[in-house]
């Protein structure tokens, strides 16, 4: 007769049940793929190319002879982080928005030399992705090394 | 084995920049023949990094749409380089040779940003060696 009653199980059965799922899990083949959580190094890039696009583009008198070229460079990076973000091997989280301050901090261009000193890392960044992936991925965080390079040596001179 | 890509753009600008030294002022001498010498040597070592390579196919820059004044081949040239260097890095299989082609992209798209402030308004690379945001 059927029952609605809980089945107990015994001691040898419910050893027998969990032996069999552990080898199955163990089994080639038949495991349960480990879950990535290696950041992908392309969005480190992504990340500062925004905030320099955001910083670079309220550059002003303080920055003198270098204010036009700071804009134009905040425009470069903006192309750069939509390209790389199109390159993300998995689509970017939506950050949990931190909790609101009473006044949020204003956005401010940082002085040149911070400035040069701030692509430099980026460029170490870009070429340490450049050398170590291939194909789009490689092409790209090549190609944001070189523009930051010439962005130091010719733009910001 | 065909030429690789970034030989061949090397094999044009050691060509090209044969072209813009006979053409040159006194304003831009310098730096061409500098620049001769610097595609000359990449150009070499690019040999070496590819002994079996083939010899480039003659005809480079003769397009209709090719600039006969200095300064217009010159970013050209650069351009090319940068767009040879760009792909040759995505297909490099080995870190000796991703080495190479970023140094290469990367010399061009200076020496690219260098001549193309002599032209006001001329833009900056975003992505050097990619075809232009549409």
């Amino acid at each position: 007769m059927p029952s609605s009653s809980p089945t107990l199980m015994t001691r040898r059965r419910f050893l027998g049940v969990t032996a069999g799922a552990a080898g199955l899990l163990a089994a080639p083949g038949c495991a349960l793929p480990e879950p990535d959580d290696t950041p992908d190094p392309v969005l480190d890039l992504v990340l500062s190319a925004e905030r320099d696009a955001r910083e670079f583009a309220v550059a002003d008198s303080a920055h003198g002879d270098h204010v036009v070229a700071l804009h134009r460079l905040a425009d470069v990076r903006r192309i750069q982080a939509g390209q790389l973000e199109a390159a993300l091997t998995s689509p970017r989280q939506t950050p949990t928005p931190a909790p609101s301050a009473d006044s949020p901090e204003p956005v401010r261009c940082p002085p040149v030399d911070e400035v040069r000193t701030r692509l430099r890392a980026d460029i170490a960044t870009a070429t340490e992705v450049a050398l170590a992936e291939s194909g789009i991925r490689a092409e790209l965080a090549g190609a944001v090394a070189a523009s930051c390079t010439a962005a130091v040596e010719v733009l910001l001179t | 084995m065909t030429t690789p890509i970034g030989l061949a753009a090397e094999d044009a600008a050691v060509y090209g920049y044969g072209i813009i030294l006979a053409g040159s002022d006194a304003s831009i001498i310098g730096a061409v023949r500098r620049e001769l010498a610097a595609h000359r040597a990449r150009r070499d070592a690019a040999e070496q990094l590819w002994p079996d390579a083939a010899p480039a196919p003659v005809g480079y820059l003769t397009g209709a749409d090719t600039s006969t004044a200095p300064v217009l081949l010159a970013i050209r040239i650069e351009s090319d380089c940068c767009e040879a260097w760009r792909a040759e890095l995505g297909f490099a299989s080995d870190s000796e040779t991703r080495r190479f082609c970023l140094d290469a992209l990367t010399a061009s798209a200076i020496q690219l940003a260098r001549w193309r402030t002599l032209i006001p308004g001329a833009p900056f690379e975003a992505l050097p060696g990619f075809p232009p945001p549409a």
